[in-house]
């Protein structure tokens, strides 16, 4: 294989080249007229030389080009830059070689020609003639030799060259070589194929043509010398020589008269014309020492000289070729050529054969595109040249780089997302495991309320099978929830519907009827909605814990609360009635005695107040608080309060009125007097000695409502204490020095009692500056 | 306010109390017997009709509730029941069980016999 590659390649293309190799010599001798075979001898053995020598040359030169491809074929592994140096030899020796070769067509009859010069300069017309000639051959072999070497060698290695691209593009390196356009290489390949056989034909005229006015010129010259000759021979008298070469001479025809050795003696011009003539002079006087007759050509062919030796003189008659019209001889060349114009269908038949090839490749792995779909089992197209071809073969080899890098994004757009889903999936299984292992109960509704998810514990709440965890029934389907105090829930109070309309709910407790055992579950919820990226509500969730034991746990604490005070009432009373008897009927008891007996009262007293409070508690707490509304009068019921708290000589209260109309609300006496009651002892409290308490009162007939504000101006609440002053057991002031006791009982005990009977109340307070307690109560 | 010496039934199961009650009103000069539940105020009634009833409403063995019932029953013309109480809503129960008067523990001795003193049947 090492050495097949050049072989063949020589082979074809000089076994090709032969033939005409064989056939030009002859045709070129019989040119110039050398038709004898001892003639042709010689001159052949010259061309053979010539031939074995040039071929041998270039057969070298070939094998030099081709060395780096024969190094890449016999490679198993080879290097990138041997592989750029094959594709380089591979892509511009069928340009560079043929114009090597060619140009040794061009100059091979020069030496030639110079020879046939030599050896016969008296036979052959010479000078210009035969060198315009040799120029024509040249010319003719030339472009015959270059498209037949560029088709032989790009046939031979454009699948060579091909075979380098892909290994070329699978290394990622660019194509080196010459780029040549199609156009380029069609324009020099059919200039040639026309410009070969036009200038062989024509090489064939214009030497013929020569022949014939040549052999037609010293044929006339011939017989006016014959005619000459017979007058010298007649007469010996010059006076009559000189009438007879008068009589024969014409403007073209110069007749003339010379001694037997060879000086002029009639008509001097043709010793001027001679003397002018040297290459004629000199064949003349070869020829006449050869020969008593004959006739000579010039070196140019321009003129013959005939002569005819007598006895006494020669006879000389110089004919000349009329002027002829170059430019008539250029239009038969022209008319030549148009006749072989129809060598150029042979030329289009020799290109499609070249270009057909790499456009086959493409169009099969066109249609293999088209009708496989598989794009990863798609090969690369070939890069046979470096021409156009070459570059369609190469857009489709990046179309085919293009589709299969797409085929092998969207495969691993496929594989990434099965990875994300099957991620996704993991995690809402976990999500399921974590919320199935919730304590809460866990709802989530979509925006229209249908419930889309319900984990194990909220189907448990709602003793539910799991097949209503994704039902999509809506929100509250079979539920009827009512408020811890017993009223029931409207549908848009639902925690989760509420959510559904942006609110966020914590905590907040609501009792819903088992319907498995019909035991009231007391549940604790929480709401929020979810939104998407944009802020739209897509859906809600809601959180509900089973807080039933909890709730049982303080209805227990309060109950027992109810119970220990009840229980504690009897012996305050005991206690009580004893201490007030023994001191009321006993009154010779000493001092000491009696100071004792005060001393138990009041502690029963406060131990009494304490049992009050902490019924009120459980009553409140209980919801069992007995209120009795009824019509009175507001301002009087302040005047009784206020006198009843007893004001202090360190205290003033003052009652100021913003309403003078009647203030008749409706509302239960002792339990607002107790309200009032606890807010004026806060007051009074709170406040230092010598402080005024105001108790306003006012009303708003439009919202039909009467205020009341107990107004002073102590130590105030700090800010960061006044957010749960009115819940149960909070006292803003403990561990404070105002901390003068209490059980933080009054204010949560003032609000619960306005709020069952339809009042609000609120505060507003400054540290240092005194607070502002205000609650109102519905008018009568 | 003077009066005649009445017959007063204390109905009252904490002895303390019982006594205490029984000792204002002996105080004034009233004639005062003691049961300490619903059963044994029904055999004091039995024995002598009083003229004022002392009544606790949470007793063992016989409530006050009970208690009433049965004397009403019993007596074509009952006389008149002052309830005390420790219940938060002792007026409510009295007025329930058609008391004449209520008194909540725990009591101001003078309130007490002030109270019951209104409520005495005028001679």
């Amino acid at each position: 294989m090492a050495r097949s590659l050049t072989v063949r390649v020589a082979g074809v293309a000089f076994g090709v080249e032969l033939i005409f190799a064989v056939a030009i010599p002859v045709a070129y001798l019989r040119l110039f007229n050398i038709e004898r075979g001892e003639d042709r001898t010689p001159v052949l053995a010259i061309v053979a030389a010539l031939y074995l020598v040039r071929t041998a040359a270039l057969v070298g030169y070939l094998a030099w080009l081709l060395r780096p491809i024969e190094r890449w074929l016999a490679d198993s592994s080879p290097s990138a830059d041997l592989t750029r140096r094959a594709a380089r030899a591979a892509y511009d020796t069928p340009l560079l070689f043929p114009i090597v070769w060619a140009t040794t067509w061009l100059l091979f009859y020069l030496p030639v020609t110079l020879s046939l010069q030599r050896w016969f300069s008296d036979q052959i017309p010479l000078s210009a003639r035969a060198g315009e000639a040799t120029v024509l051959v040249g010319l003719s072999c030339f472009t015959a030799a270059l498209p037949l070497s560029y088709a032989i060698l790009s046939w031979l290695l454009g699948p060579i060259a091909g075979r380098i691209s892909l290994s070329l593009r699978e290394r990622g390196l660019p194509l080196p070589g010459r780029r040549l356009s199609l156009r380029a290489r069609l324009v020099v390949l059919s200039l040639s194929l026309i410009t070969a056989p036009t200038s062989w034909m024509g090489v064939h005229a214009y030497m013929s043509q020569a022949w014939t006015a040549q052999r037609d010129l010293a044929a006339r010259a011939g017989l006016l010398a014959d005619a000459l000759a017979r007058e010298l021979a007649r007469s010996p008298d010059r006076a009559v020589w000189e009438a007879a070469a008068r009589s024969l001479s014409t403007p073209l025809d110069l007749v003339a008269v010379a001694t037997t050795d060879g000086a002029i003696v009639v008509n001097g011009d043709a010793k001027r014309e001679l003397a002018a003539a040297s290459g004629l002079r000199s064949r003349f006087a070869r020829a006449r020492s050869r020969a008593p007759a004959d006739a000579v050509l010039d070196p140019s062919a321009q003129r013959a000289l005939a002569y005819r030796s007598t006895s006494t003189a020669v006879a000389l008659v110089i004919s000349q070729q009329p002027d002829r019209d170059r430019g008539g001889e250029l239009i038969t060349l022209l008319l030549f050529a148009l006749v072989s114009l129809s060598w150029a269908p042979i030329c289009a038949v020799f290109l499609a054969g070249s270009i057909a090839g790499p456009l086959g490749r493409i169009r099969a792995v066109v249609t293999q595109i088209v009708a496989l779909g598989d794009v990863e089992k798609l090969g690369r197209v070939p890069i046979f040249h470096r021409d156009e071809l070459g570059e369609l073969a190469q857009g489709v080899n990046e179309m085919i780089d293009r589709l299969q890098a797409s085929a092998e994004r969207i495969r691993r757009y496929g594989e990434d997302r099965e990875q994300a889903l099957a991620v996704a999936a993991r995690r809402a299984a976990e999500l399921d495991a974590v919320l199935d292992n919730m304590v809460e109960g866990v709802f989530a509704c979509d925006r229209n309320g249908a419930v889309t998810h319900m984990n194990v514990a909220g189907l448990r709440l709602r003793e539910l099978s799991s097949a209503a965890a994704v039902s999509r029934a809506p929100v509250g389907a079979g539920l009827e929830p009512v408020h811890p105090d017993g009223r029931p829930f409207s549908p848009a109070e639902l925690p989760l519907l509420r959510a559904l309309a942006g609110e966020v709910i914590v905590e907040e407790d609501g009792v819903l009827e088992s319907p498995g055992n019909h035991r009231p579950v007391f549940l604790r919820s929480s709401a929020a909605p979810i939104r998407e990226a944009n802020g739209a509500i897509a859906g809600a969730v809601a959180v509900a814990r089973d807080v039933t034991e909890v709730a049982d746990f303080d209805r227990l604490k309060d109950e027992f609360i109810r119970v220990a005070a009840h229980e504690l009432k009897t012996p305050v009373a005991i206690l009580k009635g004893y201490a007030r008897t023994l001191m009321r009927t006993d009154q010779t008891l000493p001092v000491r005695s009696r100071r004792m007996l005060e001393a138990i009262d009041r502690g029963a007293e406060r131990i009494n107040g304490v049992v009050e409070d902490l019924l009120d508690i459980s009553l409140a707490r209980l919801d069992t608080l007995h209120l009795s509304p009824v019509p009175l009068d507001l301002d009087e019921l302040v005047r009784a309060t206020v006198a009843d708290v007893g004001t202090s000589e360190l205290h003033r209260v003052v009652i100021r009125r913003e309403d003078p109309a009647p203030l008749t609300v409706r509302a239960d006496s002792a339990r607002t007097r107790q309200a009032l009651r606890n807010l004026l002892s806060n007051a009074l409290k709170y406040s230092p000695a010598g402080g005024t308490i105001e108790v306003i009162l006012s009303a708003d007939r439009e919202r039909a409502e009467a205020q009341a504000s107990v107004r002073d101006y102590g130590i105030g609440i700090p800010a960061q204490r006044q957010g749960g002053i009115f819940r149960l057991f909070y006292r803003a002031h403990t561990d404070t020095p105002y901390d003068y006791g209490g059980m933080g009982v009054g204010l949560y005990m003032a609000k619960e009692l306005i709020k069952r009977q339809g009042g609000r109340i609120w505060f507003e307070s400054r540290e240092g500056e005194g607070s502002i307690f205000s609650f109102t109560l519905p008018l009568a | 306010m003077e009066t005649a010496c009445l017959k007063i039934l204390v109905v009252e199961d904490d002895p303390d109390l019982a006594s205490l009650e029984a000792e204002l009103f002996e105080e004034h000069g009233h004639r005062v017997e003691v049961a300490a539940n619903g059963r044994e105020a029904l055999a004091a009634v039995e024995r002598a009709a009083p003229d004022l009833i002392l009544l606790d409403m949470k007793m063992p063995i016989m409530s006050g509730r009970e208690f009433v019932e049965e004397y009403r029953r019993a007596q074509p013309s009952p006389a008149p029941i002052v309830v005390v109480s420790a219940a938060d809503d002792a007026q409510v129960r009295a007025a329930e069980v058609g008391a004449s008067g209520w008194i909540a523990k725990p009591f101001d001795p003078d309130v007490l016999v002030e109270k019951v003193m209104r409520l005495l049947p005028r001679p």
